[in-house]
């Protein structure tokens, strides 16, 4: 599901605590367009539960999320709204 | 309409002020409106210079998520109350915040989804 499509744009919040990964893909889904991917790399274990929620109560769509082979993980959220 | 949360912060150690301003942030990033009552010892978290240095192990340093709090749009309010017995007058505290008594804390609460006390 997270190869589908290619991000429009990748937010790298590896190293970022809690809860600045959230607030950085609030601040940044903005700058997408409506229908857009955005991409966002984190390592911080609340994000795996927290992005999905956050999308969610925000209303945007969560695509899905991996772990990739380095130990982060990789979500990507589509702006529709 | 967006959700609406109030937290009162009523202690200036980072056990209180890192929950109230995780909570704010994420809240704001939420697209929740967030409201922040300070009152007591917990005014001395909104002084100016007095968070500059406080940082947890895990967290990002307080002073930068009172920042993002104030970028985000997060209301801050401090307790005319408490103001004298801490010897603090508005001047002393950053910028944005107001200086409000327990009805206006009592009207803002009325209206909140999710009302805290840390």
């Amino acid at each position: 599901m997270s190869t589908d499509k290619k991000a429009d744009k990748v937010l790298d919040c590896r190293g970022m605590l809690c809860p600045e990964p959230v607030l950085e893909t609030k601040k940044n889904i903005k700058s997408l367009e409506i229908g857009q991917v955005l991409e966002v790399l984190a390592d911080d274990r609340g994000s795996v539960e927290d992005i999905p929620r956050w999308a969610k109560r925000t209303k945007q769509e969560f695509l899905g999320y991996e772990e990739t082979d380095e130990g982060h993980y990789s979500f990507r959220i589509k702006r529709i709204k | 309409m967006a959700k609406k949360i109030a937290i009162i912060v009523s202690g200036d150690t980072p056990d209180k002020a890192y929950p109230a301003f995780i909570l704010a942030t994420t809240a704001a990033a939420s697209d929740m409106e967030c409201h922040l009552y300070f009152t007591m010892m917990g005014l001395n978290v909104i002084k100016k210079g007095f968070a500059d240095n406080i940082t947890m192990p895990g967290a990002p340093p307080l002073i930068g998520l009172i920042n993002r709090a104030r970028e985000m749009g997060v209301y801050m309010y401090g307790c005319t109350v408490s103001m004298p017995m801490l010897q603090v007058t508005e001047d002393d505290f950053i910028e944005g915040v107001t200086c409000v008594g327990a009805a206006t804390y009592l009207d803002i609460a009325a209206d909140c989804d999710i009302n805290l006390y840390v």
